[in-house]
């Protein structure tokens, strides 16, 4: 018999939404495995924290549905629980006439998502709804928001831990070996090894899912799940300007831009910022480089000034950066979502989830759904 | 004392004895910190039987969303527990006073990072939404030593 039911690898806000979930139907039979010392170190804590209505992503694909389903999860759960959530909207922003046409694709979009309350609104309204915002017109989106995504990790951990979940930090698993009906996971800790079997394992270990899939002996190449990180950056805009909008203000993606377009976001405090940028990176010894670049200044000043014109270089400071796991190595491509069972590859019970980027926070309570369907076929 | 008044001034103390803790750790005086650390768990384990013996039950009574939240506050209360016993056993590990232990106590300063935010996270979404509507809503409820009793 193994030591637990599952494993999960990754104690991010997916593996965090997984754990809360299967040590329900598993109580006291769940382990979290996390590499570093505490929960939601990586992609999962630098991120603007949007919760994203579903808007931009395919109809029937994974991001489409497990971001409309999982915001409705998150929003409930937020309600429910006291978590913070700014109901703020967002819009989207047509900064000049041949963009227009743009906005009408996307409300298309959202509405086959089943995404609630999109409007296509003239710049008269745009101007009445964030009067600091330069536009010939918007699409207007009432269902994203902003969420204090450590208060929703850590209320997911803890629900895990009322289930009986272990959660094991400093933990790094460094290999794996089919055993008796599941897996053996070697694990280091500080200067120990040990050995650890789980029936089921959970691959949400973020930009290094691809390594734990080639650890069980997955072609990453062949089975499409190389990652590369692409770094993303966040500069943050003088306090003298907090409050100054009420909503979320993206751009209508333009051709040159590699993903959504730079855009203007604020914390709960009110506190903004434009980010983030897209530049894929490679580790270098120490990893990889999360400082925000100076270089980059004219670049943010020059996308924050298309939306907002009374920004002026000064406004703007260097504030954090984060890394996207990305199944593509370059701009303009796109793929979805991969959540896999791997009892084709021989692997009966290691579910997979890689290519886990935006919109991930908001998805992950439905991503966790579909991890708990994808063990029950299993 | 009303009940919840007690019990969110019972969070004041946790957090003020960790900061003891932490303060006797960081500089190098682990007996000071151990000794602490004892009445840090003392402390835990009264507010903790007085919320199984009234606080949980009663957000379980009242069903809906509540009962949610009890799991959550549950769940909350077992991270604490885990978080102390690895504080417990840092404190243990670091061996006595002195320059070598602080050292010891700094490269390991993650673990009370950890129990002093779930502590925080856990005080606010008890003061915010557990105390100070269940005070409203059950104004004579009072703490008594019987909420501390053995439960059969």
């Amino acid at each position: 018999m193994s030591d637990y039911e599952v494993a999960i690898v990754g104690a991010g806000v997916v593996g965090l939404a997984c754990a809360a979930r299967l040590a329900a139907r598993w109580p006291g039979r769940v382990l979290v495995l996390e590499r570093h010392e505490g929960i939601c170190r990586e992609a999962s804590s630098r991120n603007s924290e949007v919760v994203h209505a579903g808007i931009y992503y395919p109809t029937g694909s994974l991001k489409a549905l497990t971001c409309v389903r999982g915001r409705r999860m998150l929003v409930k759960r937020c309600r429910d629980l006291g978590i913070p959530l700014l109901a703020c909207g967002k819009v989207i922003v047509a900064s000049a006439a041949d963009q227009l046409p743009a906005l009408e694709e996307l409300l298309a979009q959202g509405r086959a998502n089943d995404v609630e309350g999109l409007e296509v609104i003239d710049a008269e309204r745009l101007r009445q709804l964030e009067p600091g915002t330069r536009g010939v017109g918007a699409l207007w989106s009432p269902a994203s928001a902003v969420v204090d995504s450590h208060q929703l990790a850590a209320s997911l951990e803890a629900e895990a831990a009322h289930h009986g979940a272990d959660l094991v930090f400093g933990a790094e698993v460094v290999g794996v070996e089919p055993a008796d009906g599941g897996y053996g996971l070697t694990v280091t800790q500080g200067e120990e090894t040990t050995t650890v079997s789980a029936a089921r394992v959970v691959n949400a270990a973020g930009l290094g899912a691809d390594t734990l899939s080639t650890m069980v002996g997955i072609d990453i190449d062949g089975a499409g799940y190389r990652q590369y990180a692409c770094k993303g950056t966040w500069w943050s805009i003088a306090p003298r300007h907090n409050h100054r909008l009420s909503r979320l203000v993206y751009p209508v993606g333009r051709a040159e831009d590699p993903g959504l377009g730079i855009h203007g976001c604020f914390d709960a405090a009110g506190g903004m910022r434009l980010g983030p940028d897209f530049v894929f990176v490679e580790a270098g010894d120490d990893g990889v480089d999360l400082s925000v670049p100076e270089a980059a200044r004219a670049k943010f000043l020059a996308a924050g000034q298309r939306l907002f014109p009374w920004l002026e270089a000064e406004d703007l400071s260097p504030d954090m950066a984060g890394l996207r796991a990305k199944l593509v190595p370059a701009p303009k491509q796109w793929r979805d979502f991969v959540v896999a069972e791997e009892s084709a590859r021989g692997l009966p019970g290691w579910v997979t989830l890689v290519g886990i980027e935006s919109p991930g926070l908001t998805a992950a309570m439905a991503l966790a759904e579909v991890v708990g369907q994808r063990l029950s076929s299993s | 004392m009303r009940l919840f008044e007690a019990n969110a001034a019972a969070h004041e103390v946790l957090e003020g004895l960790l900061m003891e803790v932490l303060g006797a750790a960081v500089d190098g005086e682990i007996g000071r910190a151990r000794a602490h650390m004892a009445q840090l768990r003392e402390a835990f384990e009264t507010h903790l039987a007085v919320e199984e013996a009234r606080t949980l039950p009663l957000l379980r009574d009242l069903g809906g969303p509540l009962v949610k939240l009890a799991v959550i506050i549950d769940g909350d209360h077992r991270i604490v527990d885990r978080s102390l016993n690895a504080v417990s056993a840092l404190l243990e590990d670091v061996g006595d006073d002195g320059p070598a232990a602080r050292a010891a106590v700094l490269g390991k300063i993650e673990v009370f990072s950890k129990l002093k935010t779930v502590l925080e996270h856990h005080g606010v979404r008890e003061q915010e939404d557990v105390y100070t509507p269940l005070d409203h809503r059950f104004p004579e409820l009072e703490w008594t030593e019987e909420l501390l009793l053995p439960k059969p």
